[in-house]
C-alpha cells in the first residue's frame, strides 16, 4: 500500500465527530475535519480526500447542499461522499441517494459497518 | 417609619451584594471546573476510544489499573457520550466498560434515591449501558411517583429490549393521564418486531384510546405479519378504529391490502374514507384509480384533497385519471385536479406543447381550456405574462378570457 | 381648616396608598420570582435529558404549519426564510403571508423560491382582506406565499391560518431569527400533554450585539449601546422572573407574537386573531383563556423557558417610545375589551389573579409611579416635602429593582447561561444598576402617554371595530 488515503469528515457535533475520526485513524487512514458544511467544501477542494464522511444537519450548508457543490465542482466531482444521518425516515434516505450520495448511514451507527463501507468506497473502482 | 425603610434598604442591599458576589463565584467555579475537565478529557477520551475500536477484555489495563476517584466523572461522561452513538459491538464494549468502572452498580443504587432527579438520570444511564441487571430495578421504576422517572424507566426498558418491559409499556398505554402516550406509542415502536404479537394479542382487552395508539404502532414497525389482522379492522364496528387502520395499512404500503381499502373508500364514516384514499396512494394501486376519481367528488374537503393527492401520486396513470376530471360536472373534482397538475408540474408541460404542432399541441390546447373553464388560471396568466417561448405566450393570450375580474376590482 | 392643612392631608395619603401600591407590588415580584427560581431549577434538571432527537425523528410528532406574516420585509424575507426551510423538525410547511407590501417582498420571495401560482383551494374558517394569489415551489413543496389585500398583521395571520394544513400553528416575525431546534422545544409540551396543551411560548431575545451569519446567531454578545442593553435586561427579568412564575401558576396571559405555537382548532372556534387591538398576540391568548373556562375543559397555556427566538430590539428612543406605547395600547384594550373576567372566580387563577395583576399593576403602575414624582415637585414646591422620607423610599424602591433585575441574572446563571464572556456579565450587573435610574422612569412616561393615546383615540378603535368583521364579502374562489 501506498501512502494512506485521505478522509474528510464534516461534522458539526464534536463527540460525534471526535469518534468518528479516532475509529478512521485506528485503521491508520489520515483525517481532516471540518464543522460546517460551508467549510467542508473549502476544505475538499484543497486537501482532495479519497472520501468524504458527510452529516446531513451543519450550519450553513447541510449536507444535501454540500453533496451538490462537489458534485458540481470539477476538481472533485468524483470523490466518494458518504451521508451520516439521524434522519431514518425512507423518504429521507431515498433523497440522499437521488441528490448523489454513495452511501447512506443512519446514527447511531455500527462502527464495524461503516467502517466496511469506507473500506468498499475506497477501493480503486472496477466498473 | 424611617426605620423600617431604612432597614428594608439595609436587608434588600445586603441581598443584592450577596447575589451579585453568588453569581460571580458561581462563575469563576464553573470556569476553573471546565477548564480541567477539558484537559483531562482530552487525555482519557482517546485511551476510551481506543478501548472501544479494540480487542482488549477489559479498560482498566489502558487506564493505568486502576481509575483514579478524581477522573470518575470525566470518563463517565466519555463513556455516556459515545455510547448512544454508537451501534453494535463498540456499543457493547462500553456498556462493559460502564459495569465494569463500577457507574452501573451506582445507577442501580442510584434508583431508590430520594431525589427525583437522581432517579430519572439512573434510569437513563442504565437504558444507555445496556445493562440487563437493570430490568428488575427498572420496572418498579415505572411505578414511580415522578413522571420524569417513569418515562426514563420506559425508555430504559425499551433499549434494553426484552419481552418484560412489553407488558407494562402496553398497560401504560391505556392510562393517558398518567403517561404520554405519544412517547410510550415512541418507545413501542422502536422495539420493533416482537412487540407486534404482544400487541395483536393484548388488542381485545385495551380501552379505545389504547387501541388508536397500537394501530399507530403496528403502521410504523411496517410489520408484513399484521396486513391481514389490520385489513380485518377495516370492518370493526368503531369508525376511529377503521380510520387507524387504513392509516396503518398505508403506512406499511403492501399491496395485499388494496381491496379492503378499496372498499373501506365506500365508508359511511368520512375519515374512514379520507384515510383509505391517502393510503392506496401510498400503495400505487392502479385498480383504485376509478374509485379514488369517484372520491374527488366526495362531500367531505379531506376526502377529496387526500384522493388528489393520491391520484398525483399514482404516476402516469393517475395523472391521465387528473386530466380527465378537469371538465368534471363538478366543482370540487375539477379545482383539486387543478391544483394536482399544477403542483405536479404538469400543466406547466402541456402548457409548453402548446408550441408543437398536430395531436400533441391539440391535446394541450383542451387542458388549458379546461382550466379556463374551471377559473383556475392563475398559473396560466402568470405563463402567459412570462414564458420564455412567444409562440406559447401568444397561444396563452388568445385561449385566456379578457381579464374582467380585475377590472371589477 | 385652611387649604394648605387639606392638600398635606391629600398628599400624606396619596404617600400612605403609595407605599402600599409599592409593598404589593413588590411582594408580586417577589413571589413571582421565588416560584420561577423552583421552576427554572426544575427545568434545568429536566434538559439534562434531550429528548430532542426522539421528537425529531418520531412519525408521532405533531406537523406544524409556521406562519410568517410580512409587511415591506422585502430585505430580511428571504434570509428568514431561508433559515426556516432548515429548522431541526420532522413534517412541518412555511407559509409566508404577504400583506400588501409596498415593496418588493413578493418579487423577492418569487425570485428566490422559484414561486409559481398555484390555484389552492381552501377553507375559508375565518373571514380575511382579499386574497390575490397562493403561490408555491416545486423546488420546496413545504413552502407557500399568500399574497393578499392589506389588512394588518392579525389579518395576515388568520389568512395563514386558513391555509395551514396541519393541527398546530406557529406564528413568527418575519424579521425574528429561530434557533434551529425552537419548533422541537416549544412541541414538547403539546408532546407531553396532547389533550390540555393548547398554546405554548418560548424567550424571545435581543440579537442586538449579536454575530449572525446567514439567518443564524453565531456568536452570542451584548450590544455596545445602553439602550438595548437595557432591554436585554428587561426582556431577561420579563421572561425568566414573569413569564415561568405566571406559565407555573396555570395562567400565562402573553405568548410573544414573535414565537407562539397553537392549537389550530382552538384558535378558529375563537374566530382567530382580532383586528380590534394593538396587541393581537395578547389578546389572542386572554380569549383562548376566556374560551377554555367557558367550555369547562382543562387546559394549559405554557411557556418554555428555553431560548428560541432572537429579534431586534430599538436601537433609538423614538422608536422605543413608539413600540412601548403600542405595547401598553394593547394592554389597556384587551383589558377593557374582556373586562368581565376581571375578578370574576368563572375564570380561575386567570380571573382572580392574572387579569387584575395586569390591569392593577402592569397597565396602572407607570401612572402612579409618575404621579406619585409629580406629586414629589408638588409637594417641594408647596414646601410640605418630607425630603427624608422621600429620598429613603426612593433608594428602598429601587434597590428593590435592582434586586429583581440580579435576581433574573441568575436565573439566567444557573440555567442557559447564553452570554459567556466576564464582560457580558458585568455589563448585564452595572446595567440591572442603572436601569432604575432613568430608563424605568422613561419608560412610565411613555406608557402614561399611550394612556392618553387610547383615551383620545377611542373614536378611532370605534371604527377599527366595525371595519374589522366586515371586510369585503369577496365571492368564493374556492373548492371546499
Amino acid at each position: 500500500m501506498g501512502v494512506a488515503k485521505r478522509i474528510l469528515v464534516a461534522e458539526d457535533d464534536p463527540v460525534t465527530c471526535r469518534f468518528v475520526v479516532s475509529l478512521l485513524e485506528d485503521k491508520g487512514y489520515e483525517v481532516v475535519v471540518a464543522e460546517d458544511g460551508e467549510r467542508a467544501a473549502s476544505v475538499a477542494v484543497d486537501a482532495r480526500p479519497d472520501l468524504i464522511v458527510s452529516d446531513l444537519v451543519m450550519p450553513y450548508r447541510d449536507g444535501f447542499e454540500l453533496l451538490r457543490a462537489i458534485r458540481n465542482d470539477e476538481r472533485i466531482k468524483r470523490t466518494p461522499l458518504i451521508l451520516l444521518s439521524m434522519r431514518d425516515r425512507e423518504e429521507d434516505i431515498v433523497r440522499g441517494f437521488e441528490q448523489g450520495a454513495d452511501d447512506y448511514v443512519v446514527k447511531p451507527f455500527n462502527a464495524r459497518e461503516f467502517l466496511a463501507r469506507v473500506r468498499k468506497l475506497l477501493e480503486p473502482r472496477s466498473r | 417609619m424611617h426605620r423600617l425603610l431604612i432597614a428594608s434598604i439595609l436587608v434588600v442591599a445586603l441581598v443584592f451584594v450577596a447575589l451579585t458576589l453568588v453569581i460571580v463565584t458561581a462563575k469563576a467555579w464553573r470556569e476553573i471546573r471546565e477548564r480541567v475537565r477539558r484537559a483531562k478529557r482530552r487525555v482519557l477520551e482517546p485511551i476510551v476510544l481506543g478501548y472501544a475500536h479494540g480487542n482488549a477484555a477489559s479498560i482498566l489495563p489502558a487506564l493505568g489499573g486502576r481509575l483514579a476517584t478524581a477522573d470518575r466523572g470525566v470518563v463517565e461522561e466519555i463513556l455516556l457520550d459515545h455510547v448512544q452513538r454508537v451501534r453494535g459491538i463498540e456499543r457493547e464494549r462500553l456498556g462493559k466498560a460502564l459495569d465494569e468502572l463500577g457507574y452501573v452498580d451506582r445507577y442501580l443504587a442510584g434508583l431508590k434515591s430520594p431525589r427525583w432527579w437522581k432517579r430519572a438520570e439512573s434510569a437513563e444511564n442504565l437504558g444507555l449501558a445496556g445493562s440487563s441487571r437493570a430490568t428488575a430495578g427498572l420496572l418498579v421504576a415505572l411505578e414511580d411517583p415522578s413522571y420524569e422517572v417513569r418515562l426514563r424507566a420506559a425508555k430504559a426498558l425499551g433499549a434494553i429490549g426484552g419481552r418484560a418491559a412489553v407488558a407494562p409499556l402496553l398497560r401504560a398505554l391505556s392510562e393517558p393521564n398518567r403517561w404520554s402516550t405519544i412517547r410510550i406509542a415512541d418507545l413501542l415502536s422502536q422495539m420493533g418486531r416482537p412487540v407486534v404479537d404482544e400487541l395483536i394479542a393484548a388488542f381485545p382487552t385495551l380501552n379505545l384510546h389504547a387501541k388508536l395508539a397500537a394501530l399507530d404502532i403496528l403502521g410504523r414497525v411496517h410489520s408484513l405479519d399484521a396486513v391481514p389482522w389490520l385489513n380485518a379492522r377495516l370492518a370493526d364496528g368503531d369508525a376511529d378504529v377503521r380510520s387507524r387502520s387504513a392509516a396503518a395499512l398505508g403506512a406499511i404500503g403492501v399491496v395485499d391490502s388494496a381491496p379492503a381499502l378499496r372498499q373501506a373508500l365506500g365508508d359511511p364514516a368520512w375519515p374512514v374514507r379520507a384515510m383509505a384514499a391517502k393510503s392506496l396512494g401510498k400503495i400505487h394501486d392502479a385498480e383504485a384509480i376509478p374509485l379514488l376519481c369517484a372520491a374527488l367528488r366526495d362531500r367531505e374537503w379531506w376526502v377529496r384533497a387526500n384522493a388528489a393527492e393520491a391520484l398525483k401520486l399514482a404516476g402516469p396513470m393517475g395523472i391521465e385519471a387528473l386530466e380527465g376530471m378537469l371538465d368534471d360536472a363538478d366543482l370540487y373534482a375539477k379545482h383539486q385536479a387543478c391544483l394536482m397538475l399544477e403542483e405536479s408540474g404538469i400543466l406547466d408541460r402541456r402548457v409548453a406543447q402548446l408550441a408543437s404542432s398536430g395531436a400533441v399541441r391539440d391535446a394541450a390546447e383542451s387542458i388549458v381550456r379546461s382550466f379556463v373553464q374551471a377559473g383556475q388560471d392563475g398559473r396560466l396568466r402568470e405563463l402567459a405574462a412570462g414564458h420564455a417561448e412567444p409562440k406559447v405566450r401568444k397561444a396563452l393570450a388568445r385561449l385566456l378570457p379578457e381579464q374582467a375580474e380585475e377590472a371589477a376590482r | 381648616m385652611n387649604w394648605t392643612a387639606l392638600l398635606q392631608d391629600v398628599i400624606v395619603g396619596f404617600n400612605v396608598f403609595v407605599v402600599l401600591y409599592f409593598l404589593a407590588l413588590n411582594t408580586v415580584y417577589l413571589v413571582l420570582f421565588l416560584i420561577s427560581l423552583r421552576a427554572v431549577v426544575k427545568f434545568v434538571r429536566r434538559t439534562f435529558f434531550s429528548d430532542y432527537r426522539q421528537i425529531m425523528q418520531s412519525d408521532m410528532t405533531w406537523p406544524i404549519s409556521v406562519l410568517v406574516p410580512a409587511h415591506d420585509e422585502e430585505k430580511t424575507i428571504v434570509e428568514t426564510v431561508r433559515s426556516l426551510l432548515m429548522v431541526n423538525y420532522g413534517e412541518f410547511e412555511i407559509i409566508v403571508v404577504n400583506d400588501g407590501s409596498n415593496d418588493g417582498t413578493l418579487a423577492a420571495l418569487v425570485g428566490a423560491f422559484e414561486l409559481r401560482r398555484m390555484d389552492r383551494p381552501y377553507k375559508r374558517a375565518i373571514p380575511t382582506a382579499h386574497v390575490r394569489a397562493v403561490y408555491g415551489s416545486l423546488a420546496h413543496p413545504n413552502l407557500t406565499v399568500v399574497d393578499k389585500v392589506k389588512g394588518g398583521k392579525s389579518d395576515a395571520l388568520n389568512a395563514g391560518i386558513n391555509l395551514a394544513r396541519y393541527p398546530l400553528f406557529c406564528s413568527i416575525d418575519a424579521d425574528s431569527i429561530i434557533e434551529d431546534n425552537a419548533l422541537l422545544r416549544v412541541v414538547k409540551p403539546f408532546m407531553e400533554r396532547p389533550n390540555e396543551t393548547v398554546a405554548a411560548g418560548g424567550i424571545v431575545r435581543i440579537v442586538n450585539g449579536c454575530e449572525v451569519k446567514d439567518g443564524r446567531v453565531t456568536r452570542i454578545s451584548l450590544p455596545d449601546r445602553a439602550l438595548p442593553i437595557f432591554q436585554v435586561v428587561e426582556y431577561l427579568r420579563g421572561f425568566l422572573t414573569g413569564r415561568v412564575g405566571w406559565s407555573n401558576l396555570q395562567s400565562l396571559l402573553i405568548i410573544s407574537g414573535a414565537f407562539g405555537i397553537y392549537k389550530k382548532q382552538e384558535v378558529v372556534e375563537i374566530g382567530g386573531y382580532t383586528h380590534d387591538t394593538d396587541t393581537e398576540d395578547l389578546e389572542l391568548v386572554v380569549r383562548l383563556h376566556e374560551h377554555m373556562r367557558r367550555k369547562k375543559q382543562p387546559y394549559r397555556v405554557v411557556f418554555v423557558p428555553d431560548p428560541v427566538c432572537w429579534t431586534e430590539s430599538p436601537e433609538s428612543l423614538r422608536v422605543l417610545a413608539r413600540q412601548r406605547n403600542r405595547w401598553h395600547r394593547g394592554l389597556l384594550q384587551t383589558i377593557w375589551l374582556h373586562k368581565r373576567m376581571l375578578f370574576n372566580p368563572r375564570y380561575g387563577a386567570v380571573g382572580l389573579f392574572a387579569f387584575p395583576y395586569f390591569a392593577v399593576f402592569e397597565l396602572l403602575g407607570p401612572f402612579v409611579e409618575t404621579f406619585g414624582y409629580a406629586m414629589v415637585v408638588l409637594s417641594y414646591l408647596l414646601g410640605v416635602l418630607d425630603t427624608q422620607f422621600f429620598l429613603l423610599f426612593f433608594v428602598a424602591a429601587n434597590l428593590y429593582g435592582v434586586f429583581l433585575s440580579i435576581a433574573a441574572i441568575l436565573l439566567e446563571e444557573i440555567s442557559f447561561r447564553r452570554y459567556p464572556g466576564w464582560v457580558d456579565l458585568t455589563k448585564l450587573l452595572t446595567y440591572s444598576v442603572l436601569e432604575n435610574f432613568g430608563y424605568r422612569q422613561l419608560l412610565g412616561l411613555f406608557k402614561v402617554k399611550a394612556f392618553w393615546d387610547a383615551i383620545r383615540r377611542r373614536r378611532a378603535w370605534g371604527r377599527m371595530q366595525r371595519r374589522g368583521f366586515g371586510q369585503e364579502p369577496q365571492p368564493e374562489r374556492r373548492a371546499g
